[in-house]
């Protein structure tokens, strides 16, 4: 079990099902917010989760983590099955993954001081007397790079980045092994955000952790992870190595998010993807076959073909190259495209 | 220029700033310290007609109170303090005293620490009377947080209307309707006929950015604000909106002032730039001149700035960034002396002596103007 990998998630469902007028669910009114994911992470490596709002990262987030029960598929942490799992059983679990939300006002109460708040964590899980607590407390903000004062600080008196530090401390402070990071840059200053990006690195060669990393923010993610994967309405689109993705990826919905970056950041890729965002927000967003169909290029300049739409021949996840795999029927670069 | 007395500045010739900030000081008080929080303290900005400036600056700089002083939307105590701003609604017009009157109601004096006597109240009746005939005709301005700042009670048709009525109270319902199906129709929003009967409520986050948009240029202003237009958007739509932000630009030439974080957004729309930092301008000039990194001068604030996005070679080598250690100070504890000084990275080691003096925002060659003492150093030395 050594070898394997640390977590491994097969065709993980999880869907949200709409009630009747009794509280009866309504089998067949449902979103899908995560849709068959599958993926393994390596222990010491970060990847990253990418894909815009409404497409199920946080989702997959909450139920690795047993906080959003799964509908279907399998989630295995050092081989052991988490779906299903009795709340006590998980909780031993969570002691190793652990998670960073993404909901700074939520995630810390702001009638406790910082000091509480790490004390709290870190008596959850073990047993500590008050001595020990607070040398480990002052051990984790320095780990933060917050200084000692701030244990008698209130969450409102902080800044974005002391908040969003004081909640990756108190993440620190169980010692997991795994931690799933909930959009941790987002709503953070630019400035602010690159120095909690080195933070997160630099934890991660001193502590061993493996990261899931869930951002829109694409530069971020490029260079804090080192495989991506693209989620669109639920379901993986492509995974590869982050550089693969900015040198253009095969899923035109990558090469869409990808062109969407700061040009002078660096490149701006031809993406050959018509703009159709309103008609996805809309809810015009097929439940079967391709789901990007609607907004992609390629279907459009192929004159609709059945095969994107035909829900028996939905795309799966195929080889595209060494570590590189993407779900479309047309890839770019596959000279199935047009000259893309 | 900003060190020009008031009444030559208000004498200048014909093709004189669309604005002109100067000085400008906004306090707040923090009644639980008892003491004053100096979110803007000295700012001084000109803006030319058809030109679009950006201000940059963390959160916690003065960007956006900057912005709110101008708009004579600040409501907290004792506001603005100090300063004068003029505003020249056509080129040849006459300028106007946005402040005219302020003398009489607030009397400041200079820390430390701060005194001020001002009739707060006296003051908004007096300034409200010419801003609200100003707000949503000369200056328009799009807010941080769309959602909250759209009126939930009134559909998003019923807003765009309201722009425009105030404009031209003379177009006919029809026409009105009209014109407002036209704007939603320029930003994007699908179907504008049927999302004109919609709440706020009904819109996606990126939708309701983009119908605060189409409300302020329905105004058609003088001046359009834009305070953050991006922040906390998806990259698409981010990058969809400051498509659009450059097209309505090149179209209806309006003059922009836009609030930022990200450097990103400056460069993409900017001719000039202001560099904000603990309520004051420390650097300004083209920006060309500001964008560059690797060109000197500088300030260092700026620098650590436009290091903070990571470039194509930062990704490629997985490089760790550079960037500026530490946070903004707290505003209500300015200290004298460089107030960048704490976070400084090029603090040069002997000439630390003139760190303790606030370094003045001195002009260093094309219209750049850097507050750091590493460029004024033959002022000093002379």
């Amino acid at each position: 079990m050594a070898d394997g990998p640390l977590l491994e998630v097969r065709n993980l469902k999880t869907y949200f099902y709409r009630r009747g007028r009794w509280g009866a669910v309504r089998s067949h009114d449902y979103v899908p917010a995560v849709d068959g994911v599958s993926f393994e992470l390596r222990e010491g490596e970060t990847l990253g989760i990418v894909g815009e709002s409404g497409s199920g990262k946080t989702t997959l987030g909450r139920t690795i983590l047993g906080l959003t029960p799964a509908s279907a598929g399998s989630v295995r942490y050092r081989g052991k099955e988490l779906v299903g799992l009795p709340v006590r059983e998980l909780r031993e679990v969570r002691k190793e993954v652990q998670m960073i939300f993404q909901d700074l006002d939520a995630a810390l109460n702001p009638k406790m001081t910082v000091g509480q708040l790490l004390s709290e964590a870190l008596t959850l899980h073990r047993k500590r007397d008050k001595t020990e607590v607070r040398g480990r407390s002052e051990e984790l903000l320095d780990l933060v790079k917050l200084k000692p004062a701030k244990l008698a600080a209130y969450p409102p008196e902080l800044s974005g980045g002391e908040k969003r530090r004081v909640s990756i401390a108190r993440v620190l402070a169980v010692e997991p092994k795994l931690i799933i990071a909930d959009e941790p840059l987002s709503a953070l200053d630019v400035s602010i955000a690159a120095q909690v990006a080195n933070l997160l690195r630099d934890l991660q060669e001193r502590l061993g952790l493996t990261y899931l990393f869930i951002s829109h923010d694409l530069r971020m993610v490029e260079l804090v992870a080192h495989r991506v994967i693209v989620m669109y309405f639920g379901q993986v689109v492509e995974a590869a190595a982050a550089s693969r993705l900015a040198h253009g990826g095969a899923h035109p919905y990558s090469r869409l998010l990808w062109s969407a970056v700061d040009p002078h950041g660096g490149r701006r890729l031809e993406s050959g993807v018509r703009w159709e965002g309103e008609r996805a927000e809309a809810g015009a967003r097929p439940r079967s076959g391709c789901r990007f169909r609607a907004r992609c290029g390629i279907f459009h300049a192929k004159g609709e073909p059945a095969v994107c739409r035909d829900p028996e021949t939905e795309p799966t996840l195929t080889e595209q190259g060494p570590d590189h795999r993407a779900a479309c029927h047309f890839p770019v670069g596959s000279g199935l495209s047009y000259g893309l | 220029m900003s060190t020009a007395p008031a009444t030559a500045a208000s004498r200048t010739a014909a093709t004189g700033p669309i604005l002109r900030i100067q000085d400008l000081r906004t306090y707040f008080y923090l009644p639980a310290r008892g003491r004053f929080l100096k979110a803007v303290d000295g700012v001084s900005l000109d803006v030319q007609h058809g030109e679009t400036l950006a201000i940059v600056g963390e959160s916690g700089s003065g960007k956006s109170v900057t912005m709110l002083s101008l708009m004579g939307l600040v409501t907290a105590v004792p506001g603005i303090v100090d300063g004068r701003m003029w505003y020249r609604p056509a080129p040849d017009a006459k300028p106007v005293d946005l402040l005219e009157g302020l003398g009489r109601f607030a009397k400041l004096k200079l820390g430390p620490p701060p005194e001020v006597h001002k009739d707060t109240l006296g003051w908004h009746k007096w300034h409200e009377h010419g801003m609200s005939e100003r707000r949503g005709r000369d200056f328009a301005m799009i807010f941080q947080n769309p959602r909250n700042a759209l009126n939930p009670y009134m559909t998003i048709g019923q807003q765009i209307l309201e722009a425009i009525r105030r404009r031209s109270p003379e177009l006919s319902a029809a026409g009105a309707a009209d014109e407002a199906k036209g704007w939603l129709g320029k930003v994007r929003i699908d179907d504008p006929g049927r999302r004109m009967t919609d709440y706020a409520h009904n819109l996606s986050g990126g939708m309701c950015q983009r119908v605060m948009i189409a409300m302020a240029l329905a105004a058609r202003p003088t001046v359009l604000i834009a305070d953050e237009p991006t922040t906390g958007l998806d990259a698409t739509i981010q990058s969809h909106i400051l498509d659009l932000m450059e097209e309505m630009k090149g179209e209806l030439k309006t003059t922009t002032i836009v609030i930022t974080h990200d450097m990103g957004v400056a460069r993409r729309l900017a001719d000039r730039i202001a560099v904000m930092y603990a309520g004051r301008v420390v650097e300004k000039g083209p920006a060309e001149t500001v964008l560059e990194l690797r060109r000197e001068p500088k300030h260092p604030y700026t620098t650590g700035l436009l290091s903070a996005i990571p470039t194509a070679e930062d990704i490629e080598q997985r490089r760790r960034l550079t960037v500026i250690d530490g946070d903004v100070p707290d505003l209500s504890r300015l200290g004298t002396g460089c107030q960048f000084l704490e976070r400084c990275a090029v603090r040069p080691a002997g000439r630390e002596r003139f760190c303790e003096e606030e370094p003045p925002l001195g002009e260093v060659g094309q219209g750049q103007r850097v507050r750091c003492w590493r460029h004024l150093r033959h002022a000093t030395e002379a």
